[in-house]
């Protein structure tokens, strides 16, 4: 099956953003495989009409997340990895969606519900820091500082 | 010399609308999204093939008649031998042309399958091989007979028969080449043979052709996707862009190895065995060149085979 990739021009949320998050919820579903070739950055942006550098970012994005490699000569592919946070936060995770369809809540319903958690424990974490997109500031965590944290993270 | 002028455009003209008509005949439509794309493609695969033709039809017409009545350039053999070359480069820039005026993406919501691409994947395997095949064995062509070829230009080497040198516009194919003295006393040309001065730069165009087929390909492949069609549909139209390039380039290639081991066959006739009109080892590989051109013209793409049945489903599910 092969996956597909929506990019909304008008959405406040960063091109290279949707593209990576896209990428990232698919290799977790299982709908990229470790060893599936993605695109090239050249078809990939002559696709969705946006620039080269947009989707080099989402892809470099990519690879510090450690969800793909990039070979010379193989292009970029999945990698093969753990699921952060072990098996059983994707048990949990799947148990949540599995209540969410139960109980009728949208998608956007769901995001909201884990943006939400995720600013109440907003305890920092050893790893990069992550922003979630479209929440507020919050006591704990003020806004400017999510941007200052965006931005260190594979800008290069 | 108005007439045929008027045929040769009326022909060039015919060439190109019927690939035009036959690619909206037979070219499955699953959405309305689909109709300027497959108008483009067939745009530019109507107008490649009428400059093709086009541009065949004044080299091999300029050189044989319009330059010999004027002499004003010393254009010859080796031009000829160079015009299929330069007439599947004009094909493929205006190929190129149609795919890098591609319709682009438009709209707020822009989508992608994510699922790579390359020339490997659009082009058919087997009409990729025969092409390179086919350019391998004309470079390998052109080794041999400069190998054999007593001088640059003739297939005898200059010998003590030789009485001099052939006036540049005396002989138009063989400017500055040895003549021979007959048994009659009269003076002759040496006959015209495929040697290095026609072989190098016969080389250099197969490889640039080489190289442009390649390009050609990976443009091909980057064109943006028709966005609100199938997969399948999209990597058809993909699939007949790279069989009409492949197409092009096998008939360029096979053109100029028939004509050059033509003319090595019946040089080698005329000086090893007077009597006999064709060297028979240059005649089968001029057969096989043409073989290899007939076969790609006519061997039919059935790419949009799963596309037009996964249309037809479609259909028959709405």
């Amino acid at each position: 099956m092969i996956q597909t990739l929506r990019v909304d021009l008008e959405s406040p949320v960063p091109h290279y953003e949707q593209i990576r998050a896209q990428v990232a919820a698919a290799v977790t579903a299982g709908r990229l495989r470790a060893g599936d070739r993605l695109p090239t950055v050249r078809v990939l942006a002559a696709d969705l009409g946006i620039a080269t550098g947009t989707i080099a970012r989402a892809y470099r994005e990519l690879e510090a997340g450690g969800w793909v490699t990039t070979r010379r000569r193989h292009g970029t592919v999945v990698a093969d990895r753990e699921p952060s946070g072990g098996s059983k936060v994707g048990e949990a995770a799947l148990r949540l969606v599995v209540a969410a369809r139960a109980e009728r809540l949208s998608d956007q319903d769901v995001h909201d519900l884990v943006s939400g958690a995720l600013l109440a424990h907003s305890a920092p974490s050893p790893g990069r820091p992550r922003v979630v997109v479209g929440s507020g500031p919050t006591p704990n965590d003020p806004g400017p500082s999510h941007v200052s944290a965006r931005k260190g993270v594979g800008s290069g | 010399m108005l007439l045929p002028n008027l045929i040769a455009l009326a022909v060039v003209v015919a060439v190109g609308v019927a690939v035009l008509v036959l690619d909206q005949w037979r070219t499955p439509e699953p959405s309305d999204a689909a109709r300027v794309p497959k108008r483009h493609a067939a745009i530019a695969a109507g107008a490649a093939w009428a400059c093709y033709l086009g541009a065949l039809v004044v080299g091999f017409y300029g050189v044989l008649f319009v330059n010999r009545d004027l002499q004003s350039l010393p254009l010859g053999g080796r031009t000829i031998a160079l015009v299929p070359a330069v007439a599947a480069v004009v094909f493929l820039v205006v190929h190129a042309t149609g795919d890098l005026t591609w319709p682009r993406p438009h709209g707020s919501v822009r989508e992608a399958r994510l699922a790579s691409r390359d020339a490997d994947d659009i082009a058919p395997r087997w009409l990729r091989r025969m092409v390179l095949s086919s350019a391998g064995a004309l470079v390998a062509g052109m080794v041999v007979l400069g190998g054999i070829a007593g001088g640059p230009r003739t297939f005898l080497a200059p010998s003590s028969e030789a009485v001099g040198l052939a006036a540049t516009g005396d002989f138009l194919d063989n400017p500055g080449a040895p003549v021979v003295a007959s048994s009659e006393g009269l003076v002759l040309p040496q006959p015209v043979f495929p040697g290095w001065w026609y072989g190098v730069p016969v080389i250099i165009a197969v490889l640039v052709l080489v190289a442009a087929m390649e390009g050609a390909l990976r443009l091909i492949a980057l064109r943006p996707a028709v966005a609100g069609v199938p997969a399948t549909w999209d990597m058809a139209l993909r699939r007949r862009s790279a069989r009409r390039v492949l197409r092009g380039l096998e008939c360029a290639v096979a053109l100029t190895g028939a004509g050059v081991f033509y003319r090595a066959g019946l040089t080698i006739a005329q000086t090893t065995e007077p009597g006999t009109s064709m060297d028979p080892a240059c005649l089968v590989v001029v057969g096989l060149f043409v073989i290899s051109a007939a076969v790609v013209l006519v061997v039919p793409g059935r790419d949009f085979r799963a596309a037009r049945h996964e249309v037809a489903q479609a259909a028959v599910a709405a």
